[in-house]
C-alpha cells in the first residue's frame, strides 16, 4: 500500500513564476520603445542590427522568459517533483537572464567588447545553472508520460541554442583563442533559430500542450501517435540541418518537413478545441485557434513563389515568416496560457491555505474576479491590432510607429492584468492570514 | 468506512480542488472521500499530507485515476480499507 511517505517538493512561491512573467511583458514595453525610437529603415532586412536585438527581446526577453517561469510551476503539476532548492535557482538565473538580455541586445545595437564578454558570461551561466537545475529533475525516474519527455527534448534543444548563441558572441572576442571562424557562416545562425523556434519554444509548447490543453479546456487527449513521435521527429528533423546547411536542398527540404510536421500539431489541437463538449466562451480558446491558424497560413507561405515576396515586402520572405512565427504565433500562444496561468496561480495558491483551514475558503475570490472576462476580451482585440500593423510595417515600413504604438497598448494592458491579479491575490492572502491570527 | 464518492474528471482547474475542498469539509468523521479524475493531481497530495489528511492512488488507466482521501486520526481503518477494497 503506498499511504503517505511521498516527499514532494512544494509548488514554488507564487513569486517565482510571477517575477519572469512581469520582467516579460517590461522587455516587450522596451521593445515597442525601441521599435518607435529606431524608424523604418530596421525594416529592410532581418540581419540589420538593431532588428536583431529586437528579435532577441522577443526571443529571450518575453519568450523564454515566460516560458522558465512557468517550467517552475509544470515540473510539480506534470512530474510531481519541484526544483530544488527553487528560490535560489529562479533568483540567480532570472537575474542574469535579465542582464544577460539587455546586455545582448546592447551589443547589437553598440558593439563593444565589453558588452560582448558581459553577455556571454550572463546568459551562459545564467541558461547553464537554469538548465542544469531543471535537468535534475527531469533525469529522475519521473512518470515517463510523454509531455515529461517531451520537456526533456525541449530543454535539449534549449542547451543547443544556447552553446550556438554564446559561440556566436564569442566569435569575435574568442577568434584569438579558439578557431571557431566556421561559425560566420550564416547556416548556423538558421540552426540556431529553427532549433529556438521550433526546438525549444514549439517543442516546449509541444509538450505542455499534450497535458493542458485537455486538462484546462476539457477537451479528448492528443492521439496517442502524436503524443509519442511527434516530438522526436521534430527535433531529429532539427538536428539533421547540422548536416545540410538550411540553404541547400536538402536543407530546404528538411525546413519543409519540420513546417509540415508541426502543421499537423497545429491541426490536432484545432479539432481538439471543436471536440470539447462543453462549449464555454473562452479568449484563451481564440488565442489559441487564431495562432493556430495562423502558423497553417505560414505553412502555406513557405511555399509560395518569390516574386510574391518581391512584389509586396520587398523580398523579406525570411522577415515576414520570422515575425508570422514570433508575433502571430508564439506570442499568441503565450498570451493564451497567461490569461490561464495567471488566475490559476493566484488562486491555487490560495485554495492551498484552505486545506488548513476549511474556513478560509469564505475569503476566496470567484477565479473569474482575478482575471475578468471582458479584459481578456479587449487583450486579444490589442492582439490582433498590433499583428495587422505588424504586417502592414512589413510591407510598408514608415507605418512602423503605428505598430509600436499597438505594442505599448497590448502589453501595458496585460502588464495591468497581471499586477491586477497579484494584487487581488494579496489582498485575499491578507484576509486569511488576519483570520487564522 | 463510509465512502463518499465524487467525480470531477470532466471539471477545468480549479474546479476539481473546489469540489474536492468542500467535500472534505462535509466528509462525515470516520469517511472516505473516493475522486474520481482524469489526471495525477501531484500538488494535492503534498497539501493533504501537510494538513493531516492520507490518501491513495489508484491509476486505473492512462487517463483514469481513483484517488482515496481520509484523515489521519482513522490510518489504521483506512489501510485496511484500502486493502480490502482497492488491492486485487
Amino acid at each position: 500500500m503506498n499511504i503517505a511517505n511521498l516527499s514532494f517538493s512544494a509548488l514554488p512561491p507564487i513569486n517565482v513564476p510571477f517575477r519572469y512573467f512581469i520582467s516579460a511583458v517590461i522587455f516587450l514595453l522596451l521593445t515597442a520603445l525601441l521599435i518607435l525610437i529606431s524608424g523604418e529603415k530596421i525594416w529592410l532586412s532581418r540581419w540589420q542590427p538593431i532588428l536583431l536585438a529586437i528579435t532577441h527581446l522577443f526571443t529571450l526577453g518575453f519568450i523564454s522568459m515566460v516560458m522558465m517561469g512557468a517550467i517552475y510551476q509544470f515540473l510539480p503539476v506534470i512530474g510531481g517533483v519541484g526544483i530544488t532548492n527553487v528560490r535560489n535557482v529562479a533568483t540567480v538565473s532570472h537575474c542574469l537572464h535579465t542582464l544577460g538580455t539587455l546586455t545582448l541586445s546592447w551589443s547589437f545595437i553598440a558593439p563593444s567588447t565589453f558588452a560582448r564578454v558581459l553577455a556571454i558570461l550572463t546568459l551562459g551561466i545564467g541558461f547553464g545553472y537554469y538548465i542544469f537545475s531543471v535537468s535534475r529533475v527531469l533525469i529522475k525516474k519521473l512518470s515517463q508520460g510523454p509531455a515529461i519527455i517531451g520537456l526533456r527534448l525541449a530543454i535539449l534543444s534549449l542547451t543547443f541554442v544556447v552553446v550556438l548563441g554564446v559561440l556566436f558572441i564569442g566569435q569575435n572576442s574568442l577568434m584569438p583563442y579558439v578557431n571557431i571562424s566556421f561559425f560566420a557562416d550564416k547556416s548556423y545562425t538558421d540552426i540556431h533559430a529553427l532549433l529556438g523556434g521550433f526546438g525549444w519554444a514549439g517543442g516546449l509548447i509541444l509538450a505542455v500542450s499534450l497535458q493542458i490543453i485537455p486538462m484546462f479546456h476539457v477537451t479528448p487527449s492528443f492521439p496517442k501517435w502524436l503524443a509519442k513521435y511527434m516530438l522526436a521527429t521534430l527535433i531529429s528533423l532539427l538536428l539533421l540541418l547540422f548536416l545540410f546547411k538550411a540553404n541547400s536542398v536538402g536543407g530546404q527540404v528538411i525546413i519543409a518537413f519540420v513546417l509540415v510536421t508541426y502543421a499537423v500539431f497545429n491541426l490536432a489541437f484545432l479539432r481538439l478545441f471543436k471536440q470539447r463538449k462543453r462549449k464555454v466562451v473562452d479568449t484563451s480558446i481564440h488565442f489559441w485557434q487564431f495562432a493556430g491558424s495562423s502558423f497553417l497560413a505560414l505553412t502555406c507561405l513557405y511555399f509560395i513563389a518569390d516574386d510574391f515576396y518581391q512584389q509586396v515586402f520587398s523580398g523579406n520572405k525570411a522577415l515576414l515568416l520570422s515575425a508570422v512565427f514570433i508575433y502571430f504565433y508564439l506570442i499568441s500562444i503565450i498570451e493564451a496560457m497567461l490569461l490561464k496561468i495567471v488566475p490559476f496561480l493566484s488562486y491555487t495558491h490560495l485554495q492551498n491555505l484552505c486545506l488548513a483551514d476549511f474556513n478560509a475558503m469564505s475569503h476566496l475570490p470567484h477565479m473569474h474576479d482575478l482575471l475578468l472576462k471582458k479584459h481578456s476580451r479587449l487583450l486579444f482585440k490589442f492582439h490582433i491590432l498590433s499583428c495587422v500593423l505588424l504586417i502592414l510595417t512589413i510591407a510598408v515600413p514608415r507605418f512602423y510607429w503605428g505598430f509600436s504604438c499597438a505594442m505599448l497598448v497590448e502589453f501595458s494592458w496585460l502588464l495591468f492584468l497581471i499586477i491586477r491579479s497579484l494584487n487581488l491575490y494579496r489582498r485575499c492572502l491578507m484576509k486569511i492570514k488576519n483570520m487564522a491570527v | 468506512m463510509k465512502t463518499i464518492a465524487v467525480n470531477v474528471s470532466a471539471l477545468a482547474p480549479p474546479e476539481p480542488m473546489q469540489v474536492i475542498l468542500s467535500s472534505l469539509v462535509e466528509l462525515p468523521n470516520g469517511a472516505v472521500l473516493k475522486v474520481s479524475h482524469r489526471r495525477e493531481p501531484f500538488p494535492l497530495y503534498e497539501r493533504l499530507l501537510a494538513n493531516g489528511w492520507l490518501y491513495y492512488c489508484e491509476h486505473v488507466s492512462d487517463e483514469s485515476f481513483v484517488i482515496y482521501i481520509a484523515h489521519e486520526q482513522y490510518k489504521a481503518q483506512f489501510g485496511a480499507y484500502i486493502d480490502s477494497s482497492v488491492q486485487p
